[in-house]
């Protein structure tokens, strides 16, 4: 108080701190009013706030993460396979040369040249050219059983 | 018992949790009336006051497990009403600045001045109007040096403001106010 008076008299000030009552009333009653006031919304704020086990928000975001990484990386195999799958449909440019004729010579008897050709390629090929002698003749028709050809026409 | 003592008793009752309620309730008979009148000079009207000093219960009781006891128990409820009060003032912008009149102001400057021989109450009104002219921080300064008698190193605290510039501010208040005063011929 002396403080006050002293500093105010320093300042120069006329203020009197023994004059400091306030010019408004506070309603009678007003305070116990606001008391329960406010521990009713104390209680209400208690009643609604979500009660939030830090345990179990850890192991749910442990699940959610490990959701996330599984779906990523099938995400990445699924992409990973579609792409190589459209490059290289068949593997063929991972087989080298020697694969390929070892596996032609073993299996001659089940492919067909459809299999290996596209149709531009099988009408342009030679082999389905007319013969254009006696001997080219002779040479595709030196397997042909006589049996075959009659059951044909 | 002391102020102290008994904010010890309070702290204990409600962070104990065996009688929580009761600690509030304490709590609010020793602080409601300083702290009405507190924000009541920020804020001018009861109604606003009234929200402003709920809203402060409201946090002092929703954070008072975490009080670490650093400062009083005083100092920090002082802290946390003048944040809500600056708060509510600046978000509906009732802050009545230097030159800029509150809502209230005319009404009690005029009924001050119309009256040539003023009496006490009178004088009180009119250092009420001169505070509506002061800048809100300006006005917590002054509200909490001149009407609560807080020393400098509580309203560093309180205001988060150094001693320096706390006493620059309430000079500054004190000046305008009674510039205020003087130019109603009122000295």
């Amino acid at each position: 108080m002396e403080d006050l008076r002293d500093e105010l008299k320093n300042i120069g000030s006329r203020l009197d701190p023994a004059g400091k009552n306030e010019s408004w009333d506070i309603p009678e009653g007003y305070f116990g009013e606001m008391q329960n006031m406010v521990l009713v919304q104390l209680h209400e704020s208690k009643s609604n706030r979500p009660n939030v086990n830090l345990r179990n928000l850890r192991s749910g975001l442990y699940a959610v993460s490990g959701i996330a990484a599984m779906l990523i990386l099938a995400f990445g195999i699924w992409f990973f396979a579609e792409r190589s799958h459209s490059i290289d449909p068949a593997g063929i440019q991972e087989l080298d040369q020697d694969q390929v004729y070892a596996y032609l010579e073993e299996n001659i008897d089940e492919i067909s040249l459809d299999m290996l050709m596209t149709d531009k390629q099988m009408e342009s090929e030679i082999l389905f050219d007319q013969p254009q002698s006696e001997e080219d003749w002779d040479v595709l028709l030196e397997d042909v059983d006589l049996h075959d050809l009659n059951n044909i026409f | 018992m002391m102020a102290a003592e008994k904010d010890e008793q309070i702290l204990a009752m409600i962070k104990s949790g065996g009688n929580p309620e009761r600690g509030y309730r304490m709590l609010m008979d020793a602080y409601q009336l300083p702290l009405y009148r507190h924000i009541r000079r920020m804020v001018q009207s009861h109604e606003d006051a009234d929200d402003v000093l709920q809203n402060t219960f409201l946090k002092v009781f929703r954070n008072i497990a975490n009080f670490e006891e650093r400062s009083s128990l005083y100092t920090w409820i002082f802290k946390i009403a003048s944040n809500e009060a600056f708060t509510f003032i600046k978000k509906n912008n009732r802050h009545a600045a230097f030159f800029d009149k509150g809502e209230n102001a005319d009404e009690l400057e005029s009924r001050s001045v119309s009256t040539s021989q003023l009496n006490g109450e009178q004088i009180r009104e009119m250092l009420h109007v001169a505070m509506e002219y002061l800048p809100v921080r300006q006005k917590q300064v002054f509200s909490l040096r001149y009407f609560e008698e807080m020393d400098y190193r509580q309203m560093s605290a309180v205001l988060e403001t150094s001693e320096g510039a706390l006493k620059a501010s309430f000079h500054h208040a004190v000046k305008k106010i009674e510039d205020f005063i003087k130019s109603k011929n009122l000295y």
